[in-house]
């Protein structure tokens, strides 16, 4: 299609105007746009249409005055742009005073040079190099450019529409152009008469939602990689050191010792803390107060022996100490406790290499004795049928985090005791820390005992038969007394001139001292002992020793 | 269901929350919200998952980062964060391009979330350094920050204080030039009140200017485009006052901006030692000051003024180039981090302390920074709170979720990224259309009437959240906010509120100068 001349584009413009498809001012802005082109068409000398071929004359070196680089070059594009033909709005000084005072946006409102965007000045004046030497008059580029700008937009086909996302029109020849930011007409320039709004470099809200959709992709990789990092990895505690302080770890192993807890001063909640071994070292895990509070009312709590799997950051102190905190519900477990049933009788000759410590065990027996240190812990004696006991160790704290001993509903009762095996060095021998107040599970309530009434010489002739039975022994004499006799002694009575021991538990029901002749009434419970039997008056009991008269004088 | 498939769901349901909130609540800021929220879910966290509380929060803030720029922007009621490019944005509405703006916010808040999704995650190392190195230094770092605040209010009246009167026509140049004043602009003058005394000295002190000195007035006569002027009229009259007067005005800017950081200050020594609202909501006291200053100053500016929103234009690209973006994005990240990482700095500060940093100044540039910025400062304080290795806890809402939730793994922090990824394309998709709507919709209602609701709503807010007290701090507190509006000072000074009793505090001397104002 052959291109419009501006005297076509004119002639339809008009008839548009005249068929009332254009307003009044769209037809004039037009046509005073047609008219900057003609000139600018007509003006350009046809050595500078011609392009880069033609070897421009070398013009004389100027030296510019220091800070006034900008000036000069505003002023010789202002003339260049006059010596094309190009007519400024404003008088020339006043021009190059306008750009250099004011700011870009003032300039695009204040500055018209016929059509001609004084982007091209500051493109002029900020890319061309004035650094040495000035050259008066612009660059090949500068005057491609200029041509570029002021070339008739004659190559619109019919009806196109540039810049125009509203108005609709059928005319030919001419440019409707609607700012793409605004919405108001440009008159077709590059930056917008009234908003100042670029035409050209635009970003459309197809290239924004692609980039967008960009963090969906992420957002996948993302969830991804939390799939990787589910599961942390298993940390060796003895590998643990100072590099890795912070970090987020996750140990599996045995709670070493008993555990303590420090109490929040307002709240029913408190820091658990206890000692993990894994076998290569030593850890302490803390759960922090928020946490523990729904352990406490859940009753999930760790005990002695319990093998754990918790994670947190890992806390390295001085002299190796390490420390994680437990800050989640789910990064605590206590692992499934597996006890073994054994009896007092495995437990009691055990020594120190019979068992690991922190055996798992369920014992069964009756309580029969109990003894409190003072704000630490229930000492409790289990004793079998054969009066042989073990303690069973509750700290406090037990007590505080699963619920309190109930020594009442255990007094004499037989119970099952599930707990972790601890070697008691000072006594030599086992005792057992069970988890929970809930694991001392009463399998029958007490019951009273019934006493056989036997005279000393009935008793010793068939011991072995009466062994873990109740005996009841009137008018007995006491034959021999260790120390101050108060809870080991002999009696014997008028049937035999043999003897039998009288063991006297701790806070048993018993007058004593004795001393020697002193006739008694005993109860107790017939024991072995390194190959003989004896009665022992137990705590907790119907059991008892009574002076009946003092022989031997004394009190 | 998959349990991340649910995380990112509920946080989904977040965002969809939020942007709900953000086009019915204007002026809502988003950490009430979340009090809120928070408030509600405490009693039942024992039967709905703290993590998934977590997931709903991570997208209800992602949300509001992109999306509360709908509220500032249409409905004049911004927060601390929008606040600071309140004006640049209003500039756009009243050219018809208040999509376009909430736009250029939205490409900001893109770059901030796209940030804190890929740089984050390798910088545990180097911002855990960071703290150890700044936290004993952040009670000087605050000082500093306030003393650029204070001797940056510089004069900005200077030559400003122009009037534009009338414009008379270029067939009076000729008189002008030959030194005379024409009788018809004595005559129009005089319509105006202004009787030129025997003393008027006519002088032509720049090629398109002349001025009448007459007194303590300066008339300035400026010769102007056709483009600015009615046809027929070329010369635009301006009156100035004198000299003296101007460098006065000019004071009256630095002096207001100085009274804005002092009565804000005092209000935030007041809101810290004291408990003015009921207890249970103490934890929401800084509510009604931050509506107050922000919000409520900005809605009755806007009811004075008696602005007529334009029919807005959708536009469907936007005028911003790739680089502007990029050095915009940079620079509103670094400032954002600056502000999510350093206590008591809120992006405000952090965008103008950004801007001068890297010399950055342009409307979009403004706008794009202060959507990046606010984003990175919402949604990046949240990262990282959970980020391994850090867990730094800044600002309400690392405060509001470590009331339920303590982050542990890496596995939190990659599903909160996760989320923060999809929530922040889903909030720009709705911000897309959501101000599209708005825009379309907004010419219809009267701004005035549109304002005065959202003032009903904000002040409903405040009074069924803080009661008759709490409302009275906010009505204390839109007056200081007026201040600086009135006077031409920065809105910036307004942030003294918790900048000064923070710095105080981490100086050691918050309660000594409590006392000594009578506060304690």
């Amino acid at each position: 299609m052959a291109a419009l001349t501006n005297k076509d584009k004119m002639e339809r413009l008009t008839k548009a105007y005249e068929d009332g498809k254009i307003t009044k001012d769209q037809y004039l802005r037009n046509v005073a746009k047609f008219r900057t082109e003609e000139v600018a068409t007509q003006t350009i000398p046809e050595e500078t249409k011609q392009g880069a071929g033609e070897p421009a004359a070398e013009p004389p070196a100027v030296t510019i005055p220091p800070g006034k680089e900008k000036n000069v070059k505003v002023a010789e594009y202002v003339d260049r742009l006059i010596s094309l033909g190009l007519k400024p709005s404003f008088k020339r000084d006043m021009l190059i005073t306008h750009y250099l005072e004011f700011d870009e946006s003032h300039m695009q409102r204040e500055i018209d040079f016929n059509g001609i965007h004084t982007d091209i000045m500051k493109y002029y004046v900020e890319k061309e190099d004035v650094s040495d030497t000035a050259k008066p008059g612009p660059s090949q580029s500068l005057v491609n450019e200029i041509q570029a700008m002021t070339e008739p937009v004659e190559t619109a086909p019919r009806g196109k529409i540039i810049h125009s996302e509203d108005i609709e029109t059928d005319v030919p020849g001419y440019i409707i152009s609607e700012c793409k930011s605004c919405g108001k007409e440009t008159r077709g320039r590059n930056h917008c008469p009234s908003c100042g709004a670029d035409q050209i470099h635009r970003i459309t809200e197809k290239q924004l939602v692609a980039v967008a959709s960009v963090l969906l992709l992420l957002g996948v990789i993302f969830l991804g990689a939390a799939g990787a990092y589910s599961e942390t990895e298993i940390s060796v505690i003895g590998e643990l050191g100072e590099t890795d302080n912070f970090r987020q770890i996750r140990v599996v192993g045995k709670v070493a010792d008993l555990i303590d807890f420090y109490p929040e001063k307002y709240e029913d909640t408190g820091t658990i803390r206890l000692l993990v071994n894994d076998g290569t070292g030593d850890i302490w895990v803390k759960i922090v107060p928020a946490v523990s509070e729904k352990y406490i009312r859940d009753s999930y709590i760790p005990g002695f022996g319990d093998m754990v799997d918790c994670e947190g950051s890992l806390f390295v102190g001085d002299d190796g100490y390490l420390q994680i905190k437990i800050r989640d519900k789910n990064l605590f477990r206590i692992m499934e406790r597996v006890y073994t049933e054994i009896t007092i009788d495995d437990l009691v000759p055990a020594d120190i290499m019979a068992f690991e410590v922190g055996t798992q065990v369920t014992v069964s027996g009756q309580i029969q004795g109990n003894f409190y240190i003072d704000g630490f812990a229930y000492i409790l004696d289990l004793a079998d049928d054969n009066g042989k006991t073990v303690s069973i160790f509750i700290p406090d704290v037990i007590g505080q985090l699963t619920g309190e001993l109930d020594l009442d509903e255990i007094y004499l009762a037989r119970v099952r005791v599930s707990g972790a095996l601890e070697w008691y060095e000072s006594a030599q021998e086992w005792e057992i820390i069970p988890a929970s107040t809930a694991g001392i599970e009463v399998v029958s309530g007490y019951e009273a005992d019934t006493y056989i009434t036997l005279t000393l010489d009935q008793l010793l002739n068939d011991a072995e038969n009466y062994s873990g039975n109740y005996v009841e022994i009137h008018n007995a004499s006491v034959t021999w007394i260790y120390g101050n006799g108060d809870w080991l002694f002999s009696i014997s009575d008028s049937s035999t001139n043999n003897e039998i021991s009288v063991i006297v538990d701790n806070s048993a029901n018993a007058s004593v001292p004795f001393y020697v002749s002193d006739t008694v009434n005993i109860r107790g419970m017939v024991i072995p002992y390194e190959g003989e039997f004896e009665i022992k008056i137990r705590a907790m009991s119907s059991d008892y020793s009574l002076r009946l008269s003092e022989m031997g004088g004394g009190a | 269901m998959n349990f991340y498939l649910l995380c990112i769901l509920v946080a989904i349901a977040g965002t969809l929350v939020a942007a709900v909130i953000s086009c019915i609540l204007p002026g809502l800021h988003v950490y009430n919200v979340m009090g809120f929220v928070v408030l509600f879910y405490l009693p039942v966290m024992d039967s709905i998952e703290p993590f998934l509380m977590l997931m709903f929060l991570a997208g209800m803030v992602t949300g509001f980062g992109l999306l509360f720029t709908i509220s500032s922007q249409y409905f004049s009621a911004p927060d601390d964060t929008t606040a600071f490019y309140f004006m640049p944005t209003q500039k756009y509405l009243m050219d018809g391009r208040g999509h376009e703006s909430a736009m250029l916010a939205g490409i900001g808040g893109l770059i901030g979330i796209f940030g804190l999704v890929l740089v984050l995650p390798f910088s545990m190392h180097f911002l855990q350094m960071l703290r150890e190195l700044v936290s004993p230094h952040t009670h000087w770092l605050l000082g500093s920050i306030m003393a650029f605040l204070l001797i940056s209010e510089w004069p900005r009246e200077y030559g400003r204080g122009k009037i534009h009167l009338f414009s008379i026509g270029k067939e009076h140049i000729s008189l002008l030039d030959s030194g005379r004043i024409p009788p018809i602009l004595k005559i129009l003058l005089l319509e105006k009140r202004i009787n030129l005394g025997n003393n008027a000295a006519l002088s032509k002190p720049r090629s398109y200017e002349w001025e009448i000195l007459d007194g303590r007035r300066l008339i300035i006569i400026h010769r102007i485009s056709e483009k600015n002027a009615e046809a027929g009229m070329e010369l635009m009259v301006l009156m100035r006052t004198s000299k003296w007067i101007r460098i006065g005005e000019a004071y009256k800017s630095k002096a207001a901006g100085w009274l804005t950081f002092g009565l804000a200050s005092w209000l935030g020594m007041l809101v810290f030692f004291k408990t003015l609202v009921p207890p249970e909501r103490a934890f929401q006291t800084l509510m009604p000051v931050f509506v107050g200053l922000f919000s409520v100053s900005a809605i009755i500016l806007a009811l004075i003024s008696k602005v007529k929103i334009p029919k807005q234009h959708l536009a469907k690209s936007y005028d911003i180039k790739g680089v502007t973006i990029a050095q915009s994005g940079g620079s509103g990240f670094l400032s954002g981090m600056f502000a999510a990482f350093v206590p008591a700095v809120t992006p405000g500060i952090s965008a103008t302390l950004g801007g001068n940093a890297t010399g950055l100044r342009d409307d979009k540039v403004f706008i794009i920074t202060g959507g990046v910025n606010r984003v990175v400062y919402y949604v990046g304080a949240l990262c990282l709170f959970l980020l391994p290795l850090l867990h730094l806890r800044r600002g309400g809402m690392a405060i509001n979720v470590n009331l339920f939730f303590v982050p542990q793994t890496v596995e939190q922090y990659l599903i909160i990224t996760a989320a923060v990824a999809i929530c922040g394309f889903i909030a720009f998709i709705l911000l897309l259309f959501t101000s599209k709507f708005i825009a379309k919709v907004v010419e219809k209602f009267s701004y005035q009437t549109l304002n005065l609701i959202v003032l009903f709503i904000v002040m409903s807010i405040i009074f069924l959240m803080t009661g008759f007290m709490g409302l009275m701090l906010m009505l204390v507190a839109a007056m200081i906010g007026l201040v600086p509006v009135m006077w031409n000072s920065r809105r910036l000074n307004l942030l003294a509120v918790i900048l000064v009793p923070i710095w105080l505090n981490m100086a050691g001397v918050g309660a000594q100068i409590a006392e000594l104002l009578g506060l304690v």
